[in-house]
């Protein structure tokens, strides 16, 4: 395939590691951000659920 | 060392990994912002206004991507024998986390230094790769990382996975130099250091800043990553934590 006379020679080189680079970041940053949310959530999950139990009347069984 | 609670910070830094959660919980996010704005505008820069090579081209807006990946993942690995030095040495706590969390991102800049090379080095050298000493140096830096993290997480005990690895990253130390000087030791093919600390960069003004603004958007981004990683990272043992506290009799 011939190149338009208007792209600049090698232009995909370029594109392509922009590209990819851009591409990691974005699943990089998203995936690290996704993963501390759920961290934070569970721990919150986990504090609530101690309080709860922590909070039973007495001669109640824990699951 | 306790999980279940946050102790009041005081005094100097210590290390603790409750400490840690404390003093990065104000700094993750905001340093991924500005990171991430320092290397929009790097590479915005860097692809649409810095110019052309008169030798290479627009292939030399690769650049901008391959140098900040080589930096981070020198850099990244200069990090992970530290914290291997500490984990051995002093046993601090956070070592082993940091280490654990560096490896990846480490491997992935890395990887991306190959790749993006290897996109430059096609049309350029007029093939994807040669076995010239600095790729070779820099392939063998990949395999330290995958090492690392294979070895890192191989063990049924971590603490036993974290010596194993921090003497993998100590002895892997020696890459770095040959990374650095192959380009002075050997008749290469890659092209010798345009920027060094002692001399003026051999690169026009015009491509050093946008270099430059990119590498600094790669190394905040990179060291929010890695916050945001460790903090991640801590807060899931100290789930585990507690709830082991909760089903033991």
């Amino acid at each position: 395939m011939t190149a338009p006379a208007f792209w600049p020679p090698h232009w995909g080189f370029v594109l392509a590691s922009y590209g990819l680079v851009i591409v990691i970041l974005a699943v990089t940053v998203s995936s690290s951000l996704l993963r501390l949310r759920r961290a934070k959530r569970r721990l919150a999950l986990m504090r609530r659920l101690q309080q709860k139990t922590a909070n039973l009347p007495a001669g109640q069984e824990r699951d | 060392m306790s999980f279940s609670t946050y102790p009041a910070p005081s005094g100097r830094w210590t290390g603790s990994p409750a400490r840690f959660l404390h003093v990065t919980r104000p700094m993750a996010l905001p340093c991924l912002l500005v990171g991430l704005a320092v290397l929009a505008a790097g590479l915005i820069w860097g692809l649409g206004f810095a110019p052309a090579d008169w030798q290479q081209g627009e292939t030399v807006r690769i650049m901008y991507l391959h140098v900040p990946m080589a930096w981070l993942a020198s850099a990244g690995y200069v990090l992970l024998a530290a914290c291997g030095l500490l984990s051995l040495v002093w046993r601090h706590p956070l070592a082993g986390i940091v280490a654990l969390e560096a490896g990846p991102l480490g491997a992935t800049a890395a990887a991306l230094c190959l790749i993006t090379g290897s996109l430059w080095g096609k049309p350029g050298w007029g093939t994807w790769w040669v076995w010239d000493a600095r790729l070779t140096s820099m392939l063998v830096l990949f395999f330290l990382y995958l090492g690392h993290i294979l070895t890192i997480r191989a063990f049924d005990d971590p603490v036993r996975g974290q010596r194993a690895a921090a003497l993998l990253a100590l002895a892997g130390v020696v890459d770095l130099p040959i990374i650095k000087f192959s380009v002075q030791w050997w008749n290469t093919l890659h092209q010798p250091d345009s920027i060094t600390l002692t001399g003026a960069p051999t690169m026009a003004m015009s491509m050093f800043w946008p270099l430059l603004v990119c590498t600094a958007g790669f190394t905040l981004t990179g060291t929010a990553l890695l916050l945001i990683r460790c903090r991640a990272a801590l807060l899931e043992r100290r789930t585990q934590a507690l709830a082991l506290r909760d089903i033991s009799p």
